[in-house]
């Protein structure tokens, strides 16, 4: 838990400030590089002499965000490779009130982030050394044997007591998209390490990094290579897409409507059609030569001598439900979308005017409104292209697709509640992910 | 004292949140709301007092400290879900160890037990009291890398009570001290036993990431 106060160096006496929490141990001046004992007395327990400071963008005492959370470097470490002087780090220990302490690993023009873990069995890992590692679901890789790095400049505070020189073994395992698991053992500790490679970018933004002092490795064209194979998503996403795509399909394949009716009349007469095929709607489809023609027709249906639709120029009847009104007084034409039960019906004209013009009826079955399945393809369409973007998960995008089988079985079977359960489904996500 | 209630949020709650009796604290007469059926001790938010539950009532023994606010990821009142289960915050004991402390939140869990989430600056620990006899006699015998068994000793220190707040399963007083060893056997797990006087404590669970941590209500 954090408290802030301020010390003297014993050595140079210096102002020093002390920001990094109960743990830390030790705090070198960046004046005079004494390390000093926060535990006993403010003892100078070392001081590091001749060391050349590499520049760096990041200085303690900046803050920033990282993944949503703010920490303040409170300390600075620089290693180098023990068999390649040249090969030099800077790791910095980073500092949260709420999560404690972390590091941020900066290699020319590479941004970590890394924290302690403890999840890793290592009395199983210290009996055979393995080559590979898995840890969390994740798949790790020994890169390198075993090297060690020393510790050549030391700055601020840190939760251990670092003296220049010091040796730590170090075996790191390399994961998918930028993640590692390092293993280090020094003479005390054995620890296991978690890191993450961050966008510079976005870290440089956050920690106010100046721009004349920023700079960003471009990857090589293995590291390309590596990270275009990284982002192809897992097949179980394109699974999902595919049966996605192949209901589509399906949709698209039904709106194929069957003709079971297409005469002309020219006076009041009967005729019959057969319904075979309830799914979706019925489209009875009135055309003729002029509006006069088509206002000097009345339609009526009938099933079992139970007149279930009327229609005329003046009013309109549906047996199972209210529809509104009748054709325009000016229209020629006129659609009409009924759902009609599998069965044998009788189409009945009456001439209600005098005309010599015909009327021409034609009557499908199977019909859908593309205005009422077009808004579900559109948000389908924004979801998987949304999805694939923010990397939704698998079993999102399972749930997404039930829900979606769903809505079809109720466009099939004219149960309103299942498409309206995808559409809440798919604000319901927007939502969430919107609310984090 | 559960504010997330007060905000008349029309959600269910996850988590029973049913104070089981009340009492009124023996000084000051404030309604004390008991969430856990085995609390002993609880601290009156309103006149500080440190009250102990016995069986046939309530008796002050004295003051709780106040604690100084710090940013904490628990607060007293508001459930977290841990590792997809979810527990109520009802007390916390702060620890000092010289430089700094370490604070210890009663839990109480879905299955009404007692748990302890343990929070030392970014090293979060979830254990619950285990009743079973260990092959160690005294703290004395406990240093670092000894092994019993499958476990190896990983740390051993001390704590000092410097306060406690809410309602807790145990009796404690402020500058109480406590020796304490934690155990591994390997990866997320732990063990630790507490020393007071000559009474031992065990305890068993796991270290947590913090980054799993997430509050029932935000």
């Amino acid at each position: 838990m954090s408290q802030v106060y301020s010390i003297k160096c014993p050595n140079c006496g210096a102002p020093l400030s002390l920001i990094g929490g109960g743990r830390v141990q030790t705090i070198t001046c960046a004046y005079c590089q004494s390390v000093i004992d926060l535990n006993d007395n403010y003892k100078v327990l070392s001081k590091f002499k001749n060391v050349f400071i590499p520049k760096s963008p990041f200085k303690v005492g900046m803050q920033g965000e990282i993944n949503d959370i703010e920490w303040t470097i409170i300390g600075w470490i620089i290693y180098r490779d023990s068999e390649d002087s040249s090969d030099k780090w800077s790791e910095f220990l980073l500092f949260s009130p709420l999560y404690g302490y972390a590091w941020l690993i900066y290699e020319d023009g590479v941004i970590s982030f890394s924290r302690r873990v403890r999840d890793l069995d290592l009395r199983k890992w210290q009996k055979k050394h393995e080559k590979t590692l898995f840890f969390r679901q994740g798949h790790y890789l020994l890169d390198d044997e075993k090297y060690y790095s020393v510790i050549n400049f030391v700055q601020g505070e840190l939760n251990y007591i670092a003296k220049q020189g010091d040796k730590i073994a170090c075996w790191d395992y390399n994961g998918v998209k930028g993640q590692s698991i390092s293993i280090e053992k020094s003479n005390k500790e054995l620890e296991v390490y978690y890191t993450k490679k961050l966008d510079a970018q976005t870290i440089y933004d956050s920690f106010k990094v100046k721009k004349s002092e920023q700079n960003i490795k471009e990857p090589t064209i293995q590291e390309k290579f590596k990270d275009e194979l990284e982002e192809k998503k897992p097949p179980s996403y394109y699974g999902i897409v595919a049966i996605f795509i192949a209901l589509l399909l399906g949709i698209i394949s039904s709106l194929s409507s069957d003709k079971v009716l297409f005469q002309k009349f020219n006076k009041s007469t009967e005729s019959l059609f057969k319904i075979t095929n309830s799914t979706f709607l019925t489209k009875i489809e009135l055309n003729s030569i002029n509006n006069k023609t088509l206002n000097s027709y009345a339609i009526s249906i009938y099933q079992h001598k139970k007149k279930i639709f009327y229609i005329d120029r003046d009013s309109v009847y549906f047996a199972k439900h209210n529809l509104d009104n009748s054709w325009s007084k000016r229209a020629k034409g006129a659609d009409i979308y009924i759902k009609l039960d599998t069965g044998v019906y009788i189409i009945k004209i009456d001439k209600i005017a005098t005309t010599q013009n015909p009327i021409e009826i034609t009557i499908e079955q199977k019909v859908i409104r593309l205005s009422y399945i077009f808004p579900l393809f559109i948000l389908i369409f924004i979801f998987l292209i949304y999805s694939y973007f923010i990397h939704a998960s698998t079993k999102t995008l399972g749930i997404m697709g039930l829900l979606f089988v769903l809505s079809l079985l109720g466009i099939y079977t004219n149960i309103p509640i299942f498409p309206i359960m995808f559409i809440v489904g798919i604000y319901l996500y927007f939502l969430k992910r919107s609310s984090k | 004292m559960y504010n997330y209630l007060k905000k008349g949020k029309k959600i269910k709650p996850l988590y029973d949140t049913k104070a089981i009796k009340n009492i009124n604290c023996p000084q000051c007469g404030y309604e004390l709301p008991i969430y856990f059926r085995w609390t002993k001790l609880i601290e009156c938010p309103s006149c500080k007092s440190s009250i102990f539950l016995e069986d046939k009532g309530a008796k002050v023994i004295g003051k709780a400290s106040t604690l100084s606010p710090e940013p904490s990821l628990v607060k007293i009142g508001e459930p977290l879900i841990i590792e997809k289960k979810t527990y109520m915050p009802l007390g916390k004991i702060r620890y000092s160890y010289g430089r700094g402390f370490w604070e210890e939140y009663f839990l109480k869990g879905e299955d009404s037990r007692e748990y302890w989430l343990s929070i030392d600056e970014g090293d979060f620990a979830l254990e619950k009291p285990m009743n079973i006899p260990l092959p160690i006699h005294s703290f004395d015998e406990l240093t670092v890398g000894a092994e019993y068994g499958k476990y190896i000793v990983t740390e051993v220190g001390q704590g000092k009570c410097v306060g406690f707040e809410g309602e807790l399963p145990k009796l404690i007083s402020v500058e109480d001290r406590h020796n304490y060893a934690h155990l591994s056997k390997g990866g997320a797990s732990l063990v630790t036993i507490e020393f007071r006087d000559k009474d031992m404590s065990i305890y068993s669970g796991e270290w947590i990431d913090p980054f799993s941590i997430s509050r029932v209500y935000e």
